[in-house]
This record gives structure tokens, sequence and C-alpha cells, in this order.
């Protein structure tokens, strides 16, 4: 009874801060600044992009980053040259249905990223359905057959090329003499707002955040996995041998 | 008279829906084993999920609109039972044997592989 109230009284709360937020007075501060300049500096119709990749773009790059030296690390610990790959996969219903959804979400992915700064998503979130993506055919179809579609190497190439278009139009704004990862004052093209071509740079940050998170989350679930099969290896292809109904 | 009949007919598909939603969290409670509850489980999306979206598909103001709720209708129909499947044959194959069963036809052909 104790436990219902409570679950009352905190929904009555939050309730109350939603409500609160359509109230002009209570936006302040920064929040204020950026509702009201947010479409006009930078031209995207998400304020939340425009806050990632052009206000807060050097704090994008430092995440980014983290996300970088952490596949470094966990590729490094976790690196053993001679492992055993298993084409131990699930049933041939869960084959077979994801196959066939395969494709859809690679669309979706691709659809958060390319329309990030319009709607909400981004690269982050793309990059984390596409690294999804390559999970599921790890789980479902089994190691060796995503590594024969998608080769380790070629992951660290995407993830690679990712961060340095990052940093490549960060310089662009250098270039134009208007500071690191600058926007429009670089002479990006603003275009309409909530159009597909808009928000100058942030479509091609988005882009480059998208590469790089794809391919480094789905290079940790790798080489996690692949010390699991080094451990479990014996009981994976005892399954192997009756697994195909 | 038609936008009202509309009305009455969503909020009578969201309404199954929630019920649905209810039956499966007291499956989930009351049921003994991993199966049953697996069973359980998936009700919440095929019976509440599906008729609360449905509910939402007739609400929606535009055809458009009700064309999106439809292909998340049938994208839950294909995954569902796909990963509840997956989750219950992994469980089987971990070890975990029904409760109150008299007949195992799934233990038998493994078995019989086997051999």
């Amino acid at each position: 009874m104790g436990l219902l109230l409570l679950c009352l009284g905190i929904g009555w709360w939050l309730w109350k801060g939603v409500a609160a937020m359509e109230d002009p007075e209570f936006i302040i501060g920064p929040a204020a600044y950026y509702i009201i300049n947010t479409a006009e500096e930078t031209g995207a119709a998400n304020i939340v992009a425009a806050i990632l990749f052009d206000y807060r773009g050097i704090d994008t790059l430092g995440e980014a980053s983290v996300i970088y030296t952490t596949v470094c690390g966990v590729a490094m610990l976790f690196s053993k040259s001679k492992y055993k790959r298993s084409s131990a996969g699930l049933s041939f219903i869960a084959r077979r249905g994801v196959s066939f959804l395969v494709p859809f979400l690679l669309l979706y992915g691709s659809t958060i990223i390319l329309m990030g700064h319009m709607t909400p998503g981004g690269g982050f979130q793309g990059g984390a359905v596409f690294a999804t993506v390559t999970i599921l055919l790890c789980i479902v179809f089994g190691s060796s057959f995503e590594m024969s579609r998608i080769k380790p190497k070629t992951k660290e190439t995407i993830e690679s090329l990712g961060g340095l278009f990052f940093v490549f139009l960060g310089g662009v704004g250098l270039l134009a003499g208007a500071g690191f990862l600058a926007n429009t004052a670089a002479g990006f093209p603003r275009g309409q707002v909530g159009n597909f071509l808009s928000a100058g740079a942030i479509p091609l940050l988005n882009i480059a955040v998208g590469m790089k998170v794809g391919a480094g989350l789905s290079t940790i679930f790798y080489s996690m996995v692949r010390v699991l099969e080094l451990e479990f290896g014996e009981q994976m292809s005892e399954v192997e041998g009756n697994d195909k109904n | 008279m038609i936008q009202e009949m509309r009305f009455v007919v969503a909020y009578l598909f969201m309404a199954i829906g929630v019920f649905f939603s209810l039956t499966s969290v007291l499956g989930i409670i009351r049921f003994p084993d991993v199966y049953t509850r697996i069973h359980a489980g998936t009700k919440a999306l095929t019976g509440g999920a599906l008729f609360v979206l449905a509910g939402g598909a007739i609400l929606a103001p535009s055809w458009q609109a009700s064309a999106k709720f439809v292909l998340i209708i049938v994208f839950f129909l294909i995954t569902n039972p796909l990963s509840s499947h997956a989750i219950a044959r992994a469980c089987y194959r971990h070890g975990i044997k029904p409760e109150l069963i008299y007949k195992d036809e799934y233990g038998e052909k493994i078995s019989n592989k086997k051999e």
C-alpha cells in the first residue's frame, strides 16, 4: 500500500514537472537562448543536434574519442591470435526471420543518422543500430559468418575514417578562420530549416560519428565474444552437430 | 456520428490491449516455470501492444500515420514470436526441463538425433 502511494506520489511529481515545461517562465538561461536562436544560427530543426554538433562540437569530439579509446583498450586486452571461430547459430526460424529483418534495420539506422539534424536521433543512436545489426548476425549465424561478411580490419578502417572525417570537418573551420568545428561561420551553407539539405556541417558530422560508433561498438562486442568462444568453444561445437532443425 | 463511432471503436481496442497486458503481468507473477512465463510474457506484445496500436491506427488523423502504425504492428508480429522462440529454445538447450509435462517431443527428437 505504501509502495503504491510512493509510486502515485512520484508520478504526480513528474507530471507536474512535465506540465511546468509548457510555461515559458520556466525556461531561463541558456535553454531560452538555444530555443530562440538555434534555427536562425545553425539551420537545424533538432535543437539537441545543434547543441551537440555546433555549440558543443568539441565536447562531442571528446565523447567520440572516449569510444575510440575504449575500442583500442578492449581490442588490445582481448587480442589473442589463435581462437576457434564458431559457426553455431540459432534455429532455422531465427535465421530466416533475422535475414528478413536485416535490410530494414540497415534502412532504419541510416535514416536515424541522415535525418539527425531534423528528427530525434543522430550519429550515436544510428551507429548503435548499425552495431546491433552486426551483433545480431554474430549471435544468430555464428561469428564466422559475421566475420566473413564484415572483416574486423574493415571495421577498424571505417572507425578510423569516421574519426578522421570529424577532425577534418573541424579543420575546415580553422582554415576559414572561424575556429575549430565552426559551422555556418566557416561557410557551410545553412539551408532552409527543416529541409534535408540544411544545417551546414551537422549532417556530415552525424555521418562521421555514426561510422565511428557503429564500427566501434561492433568491434568491442566482437573482441569480447571471441574470448567467450575460446572458453566455451567445445560446448558450442557439440551443440553445432544437431543444430540444423 | 462517424467520428464518434471511430473514437468508441479505438478506445475499445485500447481497453482490450490493456486487459491483455494486465493478464500478462498476472501470468508472469503466477505461472510456475520458465516456459509458461514466456507464454504469458509474449501476450503483452501479441495481445496488448498490437491492440493498443490498432486503436492508435484508427484514431490517427491521416492515412499516412495509420500506415505507420500498421507497419509497427507487422514488425512486432515478426520479431516477437522470433525472440520468444529463441529464448525458449535456449532455455531448453541449457537444461531447464518444463514442469508438469507428460510428453516431451522436442527432447525425444534431440536424443534421437544424438544416437
